[in-house]
């Protein structure tokens, strides 16, 4: 993991660049992790730094998915010089693939809302806009908050109680004894607890994961050199 | 958008992979240097496609054993890290240029460059 540095955006982009090296090995994505830290370092030396120049030293130092394609540049891997459609690499791609990803896991149980997830989840994966590793994340967790919905609001309807009253009368004096009313089914506390911690967790992740790589799209979008 | 037709960071990504080793090993030719240094050097040109590109690259000269690291103090600040060629990377670097003068040539010939 890269180590904290003095400006949160630094630490940001070297997060981000850890994480584009992911499929390297361990030495080697350490090894470039901190050759750049030590430019940004170098670059801004000095107690008064603005923003504006951390900014443009990041800038010049470009897109960490470019630096992990150069360093996976080194070998050979079939078919990776196909082009990626440009029209992918809009700016309103990322406004499209990720809200329709994660609003269309509500409902899943219905055929409307299955086709505009796979429409969202398939032009995530064509897009240049992110990593493998992000598509992977995002394909797992965008639709996790409407899916946790969809699971909820299925266990509620099944889940339904059913309570039956029987009442034991003495024949001899006509006296309804020990009535009772015995309720099957429905949910137990432990259900509802697990239930509702879980779509908690379902929609936590599922709306990180949405904002950040929202985040990074529009970014990327916006950089004039966007890896091919 | 037709398939055919390549883009153009599509074919600079392809020359740099002949050639962008070799000028850093060039500018290595002299004296050692560190990163931040060699990365303002070569990002005037096309050589080099943004700043970060190069660090991937040292990392596999390192490698190669075409360039050796060492670790210099700094007046302003922590350590640095240093890249000097070695004996290999000297020979590499001849074996280049000695290839790339006539292909070069040869190059600017076919696309009716020449004087």
């Amino acid at each position: 993991m890269p180590k904290a540095t003095r400006f949160p955006q630094v630490d940001r982009y070297l997060h981000e660049l850890d994480d584009a090296l992911a499929g390297l090995p361990a030495g080697e994505r350490a090894e470039i992790v901190a050759a750049v830290h030590e430019h940004i370092e170098a670059a801004l030396t000095g107690d008064d730094v603005s923003a504006d120049e951390v900014e443009r030293v990041l800038r010049a130092l470009g897109d960490p998915l470019a630096i992990a394609a150069e360093a996976e540049g080194g070998r050979p891997t079939p078919g990776f010089d196909a082009p990626s459609p440009a029209i992918l690499r809009r700016g309103w791609v990322p406004a499209l693939v990720i809200p329709l990803a994660v609003v269309s896991g509500i409902g899943l149980v219905l055929v409307f809302p299955v086709l505009t997830l796979l429409i969202g989840l398939a032009l995530l994966w064509m897009s240049p806009l992110w990593s493998a590793a992000e598509k992977v994340v995002g394909t797992v967790l965008l639709p996790a908050p409407g899916l946790g919905i969809t699971v909820l609001g299925l266990m509620s309807f099944g889940a339904g109680e059913t309570c039956e009253q029987s009442a034991t009368t003495d024949l001899e004096t006509g006296v309804t004894v020990e009535s009772q009313a015995v309720c099957s089914g429905g949910q137990s506390a432990l259900e509802s607890i697990l239930g509702i911690g879980g779509l908690l967790l379902a929609v936590t992740s599922g709306l990180v994961t949405a904002v950040v790589l929202y985040r990074r799209g529009v970014r990327r979008a916006q950089a004039p050199a966007v890896i091919t | 958008m037709s398939r055919m037709v390549p883009s153009e960071s599509h074919i600079l990504t392809n020359l740099r992979r002949g050639a962008l080793e070799y000028c850093v090993l060039a500018l290595l030719r002299n004296k050692e240097r560190y990163g931040l240094d060699l990365a303002r050097d070569l990002a005037d040109g096309a050589v080099l496609g943004s700043e970060g590109t190069l660090y991937p690259l040292l990392s596999r000269l390192r490698k190669g054993g075409l360039v050796a690291t060492s670790w210099r103090e700094s007046a302003s600040g922590p350590p640095r890290r240093y890249y000097s060629l070695t004996d290999d990377g000297r020979a590499a670097l001849e074996v280049f240029e000695d290839a790339w003068v006539p292909f070069r040539s040869a190059v600017d010939t076919a696309l009716g460059h020449d004087r």
